[in-house]
């Protein structure tokens, strides 16, 4: 194998794939490194992919040209349009996953990627002289590269936990990450420990489904890639069956030997996705809580148990879960364990996911303190793009805050910071109504063909739509907008022959107008503060004028706008009007 | 791109006060209420109107880029009364305007590179000023009642989203929620009786503007020295010539009151000069909380006023005639006899009949209007209409108080979500 690459990925999950993938379309030699040849695209947790919010980083990540839309399309076992009829800002599509062949797929995709050299082994340290990367130590050789992305996931320096059996390794008893966390501490940034948890799985035949409530998938909906031609078709169910008294009993009398209440753990879980412990400890006047049983793969017999996530000893997550009705003589496959790894701040990376002390060095996933498959995705996306641009020397490609949730997402981890695992929300979009599903190539596909992600297929699918899209609001006339919009009439009443989602997506023009058009003007100014650029060199305390506490703050975070300036708490109107006239300074000189 | 809109010149009566938009839609809003076509950079005189107005000004029209702030800009030079420049702020609201933020037009101009070095710098402390002062009012305004109330109304609202996007980002987790109607016709009961303490507040904070009328002869002048007295402000300022209004701020428990001479109202004005005063005296008038009628208590003879305006009584020279009627207070300028009732009469007819039940007032423009866009958003919500939009509303309306407030709603929404509802995998 050659020692000299472009770009080196650390990690082949959901980040460190999607990194790889792009850098190597946009002409980059890229190595892309991992462990175990089965922690390539790898689910570790629960089989799906999308849901509230993600199913919009997963729509965006396709219209940038990225690769997980595609691939949960190719792997779906049955699909959901969640918040169907609670408005089309928050429709979230969900797709239950064959891990299996989502894996397979994602080998495939990455064997026939041209300029991709994956390999096995560990990456024990980053190389890196006067603040710029220039190598990796792989399985104790040097290797040459102009960027890293460092995608470890929950592998670094991972401790699993079951009751009291610690075990030092990575999730499903797949070997960790030992020796490069230790050049992170050599480099001064700053590390820390998150956690996260998952659920037993239990054989498929072994559950009594006549006591549990089937779930089934949503007919002819879309998919999650722009370019899907067909909907995908609902091949297996879910089931929902309920926890009782006796299973709280259960849970209640064994909390002290739980993971998480014995002290063991230290890392920081998140609050959005709480063990089962948890639950019933905070919500003590629950009678019940829901769990449902989801299929791993059809070449498996494992079944997941959402919402069971444990960290209590075998023998008691077994005595809980036969407590549950349906579940009563159920084989268990593998117990539930909580996990523990270590991951850095983000406010330590500039919005291009590079860090503000090291060229060449870019973070993305759950090292930067998020969790879930689509937000690693979009991150890794991000990454691997700018790695490219920074060997180009060419300016980041940075989304914003309002025009994508993958702007939403970084800039919240760049300018906030997080203090437990960071999941998407709907609710953390302030222009939600803007930033749809439905909309995100429009968003976005412009943007990734500037890149250069966006293949001529994928540009005249693109443009194609666009133009049918511009074609029926031409028909649309002020009296069939009046009565659409007062609900009196459908489009399809007036525009007869035409797909019907783009009519849906332009009823939805039609009926958020007055919404839309205020969060735009409201974008529009957002837009303005952004166009005015800071420096990531800008040392605030040289600014004349400037409060204490905002030169703290600003020195930490170094936006990269005056817009992002504005958004730091504690940093006030004045003191953006303090550095505007700082920069003209600056300018005069 | 919003259009803002500010008050250029100190709030009070100087001779003439400034309102001043700037933005794409400047020119367009002050179309709707001027009656005389505009050329860019000239300086035209005609009426402009609001709902409960019309006044003489002089409006000039500075296109973009050649303007104060770079962007399109219209000056209103009207009279210097605090509640015409007042109601001519508020019309250009109601016409889509926003109220400048501290420092907003400096800070446009700074960045549309309007300004020089120099310029700027200078600016720079003002603008730091503007700003503390704001944030000194601010503070001072919330460590009180109005903390409370907006904080009871934020909970409300927290309270209202969180159960809407709980459910929205965890639709299998929960059950469908009732629409929290009551927790927003809470926050919508208390940000109405915020605002109609507005306007009070306005007056207790520029003071009362009592005008002292009456006809010739009947002790105008000498009931004016009278009650400015002792209780002359340190601040003394008369504007205009002999003919034009005389002002005196005097401050009597505590209160401002902006006491205003109209000496030369009369029919037939000999000069040119005298006839603007009279005009002006008239616009005065119109734009007073209180008009102080002075009846000679001798001749008993009235002047004629708008009685449909606020108005009190004062029967002077009662010295000279102790009877006089019950529907005035009988005083004496020349001896001093029931000044001080005049005074807190006055005051008693401003603070007795404000809004019962509240211990605050808004004092502020800014922040009631900032009040009035959330009330709007929450009086839009239709439980009909799907869960996103109402969310929004909801969010906007919080965002408007959060700018009162100074709170990070959002952050707040999410921690409310996780501690009330069980969620996730």
């Amino acid at each position: 194998m050659t020692k000299d690459f472009d770009v080196v990925v650390v990690g082949a999950g959901h980040a460190g794939c999607e990194a790889a993938v792009a850098a190597a379309r946009l002409g980059k030699k890229v190595l892309l490194t991992t462990l175990h040849e089965r922690s390539i695209g790898m689910l570790p947790c629960n089989p799906s992919i999308g849901g509230t919010a993600k199913g919009h980083l997963v729509c965006e990540i396709d219209a940038l040209g990225g690769i997980m839309g595609i691939l949960a399309d190719k792997a779906a076992i049955q699909i959901k349009m969640l918040n169907a009829a609670k408005g089309p800002a928050v429709r979230s599509l969900r797709a239950q996953i064959d891990k299996a062949r989502y894996h397979e797929a994602m080998v495939d995709l990455l064997k026939h990627t041209p300029n991709l050299t994956l390999a096995i082994g560990e990456v024990n340290g980053l190389i890196w002289q006067d603040q710029k990367i220039t190598g990796v130590v792989f399985n104790g050789e040097k290797i040459n590269c102009r960027a890293v992305v460092v995608a470890t996931g929950t592998y670094l320096q991972s401790k699993t936990f079951v009751g009291s059996v610690v075990k030092f390794e990575g999730p499903t008893g797949l070997p960790n990450s030992t020796t490069l966390e230790q050049s992170f501490i050599d480099m001064g940034i700053e590390i820390r420990r998150f956690k996260t948890g998952t659920p037993a799985r239990v054989d498929i035949d072994s559950i009594d489904y006549s006591q549990t409530e089937i779930q089934n998938g949503d007919d002819n909906i879309r998919a999650f890639s722009f370019l899907a031609t067909h909907p995908i078709k609902n091949i297996c169910p879910c089931y929902l069956a309920y926890t009782n008294e006796t299973t709280h009993q259960i849970i209640r009398e064994h909390i002290k030997e739980s993971a998480m209440y014995s002290g063991l753990i230290h890392g920081v879980g998140p609050r959005y996705c709480p063990s089962i412990e948890d639950k019933i400890t905070r919500f003590a006047d629950r009678t019940r809580h829901q769990t449902f049983l989801e299929r791993e793969s059809m070449s498996s017999r494992e079944i997941y148990l959402q919402g069971l996530s444990s960290s209590l000893p075998a023998e008691v997550q077994s005595q809980f879960i036969h407590s549950i009705k349906g579940l009563e003589n159920c084989q268990i496959i593998r117990s539930g364990y909580a996990i523990e790894y270590t991951c850095i701040n983000p406010l330590e990376l500039l919005a291009s996911l590079r860090h503000k002390k090291y060229q060449g060095l870019y973070c993305a996933g759950q090292i930067n303190g998020t969790s879930g498959y689509e937000e690693a995705a979009a991150q890794g996306l991000v990454a691997g793009i700018n790695a490219s641009r920074e060997i180009d020397q060419l300016p980041p490609m940075v989304l914003s805050r309002t025009n994508a949730y993958i702007g939403v997402l970084i800039d919240d981890l760049t300018t906030e910071g997080t203090l437990e695992p960071y999941r998407m929300f709907t609710a953390r979009a302030e222009y939600r109504l803007s930033l749809r599903q439905d909309n995100a190539d429009e968003r976005l596909t412009p943007i990734g063909r500037e890149v250069g992600l966006v293949d001529d297929t994928r540009f005249a699918a693109f443009t194609k739509k666009q133009a049918h899209l511009q074609k029926i609001r031409d028909m649309v006339t002020p009296k069939i907008r009046q009565e659409v919009a007062k609900q009196e009439h459908t489009l399809a009443d007036f525009i007869k022959d035409e797909p019907a989602d783009l009519l849906d997506q332009i009823t939805t023009e039609i009926k958020y107008a007055g919404y839309i058009a205020r969060e735009q003007s409201a974008i529009a100014e957002i837009c303005r503060q952004e166009a005015t650029a800071l420096s990531p060199d800008m040392n605030y305390d040289d600014v004349k004028g400037l409060r204490r506490e905002s030169q703290i703050k600003l020195n930490q975070i170094k936006p990269l706008s005056i817009g992002q300036a504005a958004r730091i708490s504690g940093v006030t109107p004045a003191d953006i009007t303090v550095l505007l006239i700082h920069l003209r300074k600056q300018q005069e000189k | 791109m919003k259009t803002i809109v500010g008050i250029g010149t100190p709030v009070g009566f100087g001779g003439i006060g400034i309102v001043r938009l700037s933005g794409a839609q400047a020119l367009a809003i002050v179309k709707k209420m001027f009656d005389k076509p505009l050329q860019p950079r000239h300086a035209t005189l005609g009426n402009i109107h609001g709902d409960n107005f019309t006044d003489n000004a002089i409006v000039i029209y500075f296109p973009a880029p050649h303007s104060f702030t770079g962007e399109d800009v219209v000056e209103i030079q009207a009279h210097g009364g605090w509640h015409l420049v007042n109601r001519i702020m508020q019309t250009t609201i109601q016409y889509g305007a926003v109220p400048a933020e501290p420092g907003e037009f400096t800070r446009l101009a700074v960045m549309n590179n309007k300004m020089t070095l120099s310029q700027a710098e200078s600016t720079l402390d003002l603008i730091n000023a503007e700003s503390d002062a704001e944030l000194q009012n601010a503070a001072r305004l919330m460590a009180g009642e109005l903390q409370n109330l907006l904080s009871q109304v934020e909970s409300d609202l927290v309270a209202a989203r969180a159960q809407i996007d709980a459910y929205l980002d965890y639709p299998e987790d929960l059950e469908s929620p009732d629409l929290p109607l009551n927790q927003i016709n809470q926050a919508k009961h208390t940000i109405a009786n915020l605002l109609s303490t507005a306007q009070h507040g306005q007056i207790i904070k520029n003071g009362i503007n009592v005008c002292i009328i009456g006809c010739p002869n009947a002790g105008k002048s000498s009931l004016f020295n009278a009650l400015v007295g002792d209780n002359r402000s340190i601040v003394t300022d008369i504007a205009g010539t002999t003919t034009d209004v005389i002002t005196e701020k005097i401050t009597y428990q505590g209160i401002k009151i902006n006491l205003i001479d109209t000496a030369g109202i009369r029919d037939n004005a000999a000069t040119a000069i005298e006839v603007q005063g009279i005009a002006r005296a008239k616009s005065t008038l119109q734009n007073a909380d209180i008009l102080l009628v002075v009846v000679d208590a001798t001749t008993r003879q009235m002047l004629d006023f708008p009685h449909n305006k606020k108005h009190l009584i004062i029967y002077n020279k009662c010295d000279l005639c102790p009877d006089t009627p019950a529907d005035g207070i009988a005083a004496s300028a020349k001896t001093g006899k029931n000044i001080n009732l005049v005074l807190s009469t006055l005051i008693d007819m401003v603070t007795k009949t404000a809004p019962a039940g509240n211990t605050v007032n808004l004092t502020n423009e800014r922040q009631a209007n900032l009040l009035r866009q959330a009330q709007t958003l929450l009086n839009e919500i239709n439980p009909q209409e799907p869960l996103d939009k109402i969310s929004a509303n909801i969010t906007l309306a919080l965002s408007y108080i959060g700018k009162i407030t100074g709170t990070d709603v959002d952050k707040r929404t999410l921690d409310e979500i996780f501690s009330k509802f069980c969620l996730g995998k």
